[in-house]
């Protein structure tokens, strides 16, 4: 990428994340009693004025107004990408592998439960071109040999292909997930390795390294606190991709470290500057937390094209997660106090 | 010129006559209220009123009716009376079961999208569709993403035809027979497909008997949809509602006047009393430099215990632009227009009126530089005559003169940023900011160092002395940067702090030697950065060249040449010395003396 091109990018990266929600707006959407007053609010006094143009907020579904959201920051991701020689690529293939995974997930989900037309919500229209298998096909598939053959040269078929005669009764279906996961992670690290500028590239990695490690930490915490699941099944489970924890750091846990006290273990490496004082929720609330002051520390501090759009990826993910919780907590009349603990920003 | 001075105001009552008290604050237009949820914290204790507006229902279902069938209920100002939640819905329901309208609560507005679906589906004949046997019709609004989804299947049981489209949705009606409706129905629902009832019949009978009364139930339901939006404002202590917020000083009295009368307890504080509170910042100038405030506005308000800039900017924004854009007549058609435009049209646009503003410093640095429209030489007689020169006071384009320019520009540049950084002194004078005040590049250090600087210049340029030996390099120059060096320990110290800075000496050292570096490029560039004022004086006498040029060489058709050149250049280098002026205030002063961070008063008169 030439400089011009990648200072472009990135002053229109931070241009953009200048617009994100602030303090102010959560506090406006806290005071909202439903659905329709949030859109409405979404569709007056933020930046999604645009992409919610015209919709009849008083009927909007919630899942529609998530649908709407997400494909926003698609849509921006485009406008940034104009700026790029390499179009589409990049950092963006993130976007397309989580989708494609979702999409696959949903496809088997739907063949499992025997309700096929379940699966067309999940179809990533706005991305379709980038999506290496038929969408069209997968629409309409109904058996998962049928599935496996519609995903045959892309790199799913291995894994797939594995199930494709299991019985619905036998199905592994966590393990399935663990897999294409595991697929994501290792798409991401060739990511890393191949399409970063050296400048950034320590960067990158502790941000990529830190995703992998604490979606770690958050499977050993689930798998102790909820499962009491037996410890080599969780060794089974981890991605071995080590930051701040040493491979025996990550064993010590998982052998001696009881659920409750994951939280303290974390407070001793340097992830506590990451975290501030406010009271333990839920283990993803606190891995969000650091994920989201590290990535906003880099998209602040770093004038690296990559490294600063795959930072806005990763906060516009954690934007879209407090828009959601805002949608979920109004609905179910959560008290405005405890939807806010939840959110980061 | 000022931040005017704000109170923060409580009033509180009880249950009964909540709502007069807010109906009341809303009618007084001078409060800035403050949500509940900003001022309910662990220490003060408090509640938010949890209670659900159904009025926002019964209003969206009385809109939903009338609009269905082409009557206006809207405009009565406050009902004859008041009515229970039982009496309201039962209204809607009579009326909508007669003119054969969903009244659930839950239905929600028909926009004029949705009344094209309908027309174009009417031609099919509501009665005829509602009549069918075996087949079962839908309509509704669908997602345009989810239709194109919906095209992806390759069987689906039921047929859809579109009706009507806009950027978001298509509104489709759809046709299953009855063994297939409700799976169609699941599907589209999946797909976020919003439903239209299908109207039996068109009736418009009954509206006459009824229009009064809905007239009369929206009035009413208006207001306490209003009411229970404002809720929101509210804290409640024990039995007590209270709305807290900020109202100017000045009009407290009237503020409290507003509430005679009713049974209200008030509580004034002043801003420093209530921390955890931010107070909003409401500007006042006067009106030759209310319309600058924009600018103030855009870089960020200052703090509410912050001062106002809009004065400096004001007239150092009007002084660079006149003299990048001097021209009597280019000033004299940005004075007209932006004068029409702000102060007889009385646009809402500030920015019309900054242009009325700089038309005028235009225009007589256009006289000084001798330039009408370009033209450099009808001046100077006038000139000669006034300032008793050869040719003209200031020969722009005169090669000799270039220098001058440029190193005026510079001279303007150094007095600006000695301006920003006295100003700095004040603002951490005033702050009890000691160490920043003294020790800082922006402080009395600063200042120090900074006028040797133009002492040094005088005395190259125009004195001839020199001074620059130790004698004053140690005082000015060394003390100076020893105290940016140290500025951190130093302020630790005058606050009686621990001297030992947080990274430890070594880190200290090395951080330091690289902020002065960062200093006294900072120093150089942002004087330099002044030059841009003289080098557009001469753009503009250069552009201006060119236009003349052209017209000579146009012949007959000199004038349009004339006028157009006119247009472009004042068009472009309006546009530009605008922006660069700005610049210049943003970066090379504002970046000084002025940290922003203030919230915009915000007076509340509506809650929709």
């Amino acid at each position: 990428m030439t400089n011009k091109a990648a200072n472009a990018m990135t002053a229109k990266t931070k241009a953009i994340y200048a617009k994100r929600l602030k303090e102010s707006d959560y506090q406006n959407l806290l005071q909202k009693k439903s659905v329709a007053e949030i859109a409405s609010y979404l569709k007056n006094d933020t930046y999604f004025k645009e992409s919610l143009d015209g919709i009849n907020e008083k009927a909007l579904h919630r899942g529609q107004l998530e649908v709407i959201i997400r494909n926003d920051l698609i849509k921006r991701i485009s406008r940034i990408l104009k700026y790029s020689p390499q179009k589409n690529g990049g950092f963006f293939r993130i976007v397309v592998i989580q989708s494609e995974i979702n999409l696959l997930l949903a496809s088997i989900r739907s063949i499992l439960s025997g309700d096929y037309q379940k699966v067309i919500i999940e179809l990533p229209l706005i991305i379709e071109s980038e999506i290496c298998f038929d969408i069209k096909k997968v629409a309409n598939c109904r058996e998962l040999s049928e599935l496996a053959e519609i995903v045959k040269g892309t790199p799913y078929y291995d894994i797939i292909y594995k199930y494709r005669h299991t019985e619905i009764s036998e199905f592994n279906f966590v393990g399935l997930e663990q897999e294409l996961q595991r697929h994501y992670y290792e798409e991401m690290g060739k990511l890393v390795k191949t399409s970063i500028s050296k400048s950034s590239k320590d960067a990158i990695e502790e941000i990529f390294y830190t995703e992998v490690e604490l979606d770690n930490i958050s499977k050993i915490y689930r798998l102790k606190k909820y499962f009491n699941a037996p410890k080599e099944m969780i060794k089974d489970m981890i991605t071995p991709v080590y930051s701040r924890f040493t491979k025996r750091d990550l064993e010590d846990i998982i052998d001696n470290v009881s659920a409750d006290h994951i939280i303290d273990r974390l407070c001793e490496t340097s992830y506590r500057n990451y975290l501030d004082d406010s009271r333990f929720m839920f283990i993803e609330h606190t891995t969000k937390m650091i994920n989201y002051n590290l990535n906003h520390k880099h998209l602040l501090f770093s004038s690296d094209a990559d490294l600063v759009l795959l930072t806005y990826l990763s906060l516009m993910g954690i934007e879209i997660q407090n828009i959601v919780d805002i949608i979920e907590g109004v609905r179910y009349h959560i008290p405005a106090e405890q939807i806010k603990k939840m959110l980061i920003y | 010129m000022s931040i005017v001075k704000m109170k923060f105001v409580s009033v509180s009552t009880d249950k009964s006559h909540l709502d007069e008290m807010l109906i009341r604050a809303l009618d007084s237009k001078l409060l800035n209220p403050e949500l509940a949820t900003s001022i309910i914290n662990e220490d003060t204790g408090g509640k938010v009123i949890n209670s659900e507006n159904v009025y926002d229902e019964y209003l969206n279902s009385l809109k939903n009716m009338s609009h269905s069938i082409g009557m206006d209920i809207t405009g009565k100002e406050k009902s004859d009376r008041t009515y229970t939640n039982e009496e309201i819905e039962k209204v809607i329901k009579e009326f909508s079961d007669k003119v054969e309208l969903s009244s659930c609560g839950d239905d929600v507005l028909l926009t004029a999208d949705d009344q094209k679906a309908l027309d174009a589906l009417s031609e099919c004949d509501f009665e005829k569709i509602h009549s069918c046997s075996y087949i079962n019709f839908g309509l509704g609004r669908l997602p345009i993403e989810s239709y194109k989804k919906l095209n992806l299947l390759d069987h689906l049981d039921f047929d859809t035809c579109v009706l009507h489209s806009n950027a978001q949705y298509h509104w489709i009606v759809y046709a299953a027979s009855n063994t297939y409706f409700a799976d169609a129905r699941r599907l589209l629902n999946s797909l976020f497909f919003e439903e239209i009832r299908i109207p039996n019949i068109d009736v418009h009978r009954v509206i006459e008997e009824y229009c009064d009364i809905l007239k009369d139930i929206y009035a009413y339901c208006e207001l306490n949809d209003s009411l229970h939006r404002l809720y929101d404002y509210v804290v409640i202590y024990d039995d007590n509602y209270v709305l807290s917020g900020f109202t100017p000083e000045s009009e407290v009295e009237n503020f409290k006047k507003v509430f005679d009368g009713m049974d209200v307890k008030f509580e004034v504080k002043n801003p420093d009393e209530v921390p955890d509170v931010k107070a909003p910042t409401l500007l006042k100038n006067n009106w030759f430099f209310k319309p600058f405030e924009m600018f103030v506005d855009m870089y960020s308000l200052p703090d509410y215990n912050d001062f106002d800039p809009t004065l400096f900017l004001g007239i150092t924004y009007c002084i660079l632009f006149g003299i990048m854009f001097g021209d009597l007549g280019q000033g004299l058609v940005l004075f007209l227009g932006g004068t029409y435009l702000y102060d007889i049209k009385k646009s809402k646009n500030k920015l019309t009126g900054i242009v009325s503003r700089i038309g005028l410093t235009s225009m007589v640095f256009g006289f000084l530089f001798g330039s009408v429209f370009g033209n450099e030489e009808v001046l100077t007689p006038i000139h000669q005559m006034l300032f008793r020169t050869e040719h003209k006071l200031i020969e722009v384009m005169d090669p000799n003169m270039t220098m001058t320019l440029l190193l005026g520009a510079v001279a303007i540049g150094m007095v600006l940023i000695l301006s920003s950084i006295v100003m700095n002194i004040y603002k951490n004078y005033k702050h009890k900011l000691y160490g920043e005040m003294l020790f800082s590049q922006n402080g009395v250090a600063g200042l120090v160092l900074y006028m040797y600087v133009v002492f040094v210049a005088l005395n190259m340029f125009i004195l001839g002395g020199n001074v620059l030996t130790p004698v004053f390099i140690v005082p000015f120059v060394v003390v100076p940067f020893l105290c940016f060096f140290f500025k951190e320990p130093l302020t630790a110290a005058l606050n009686h702090e621990p001297v030992t800075p947080h990274e430890g000496w070594g880190g200290f050292v090395l951080q330091t030697i690289f902020e002065m570096i960062t200093i006294v490029l900072e120093y150089v560039s942002n004087t330099m950065s002044f030059m841009r004022v003289g080098g557009f004086i001469l753009s503009h006498a250069g552009m201006m060249l060119v236009v003349s040029i052209l017209m000579e060489m146009s012949g007959n058709a000199g004038i349009v040449v004339f006028i157009l050149g006119n247009i472009f250049v004042m068009c472009l280098e309006g546009l530009i010395v605008g922006i660069q002026t700005l610049r210049l205030e943003y970066y090379e002063m504002f970046s000084r003396f002025y940290e922003g961070g203030g919230k915009k008063f915000k007076i509340l008169t509506s809650v929709k």
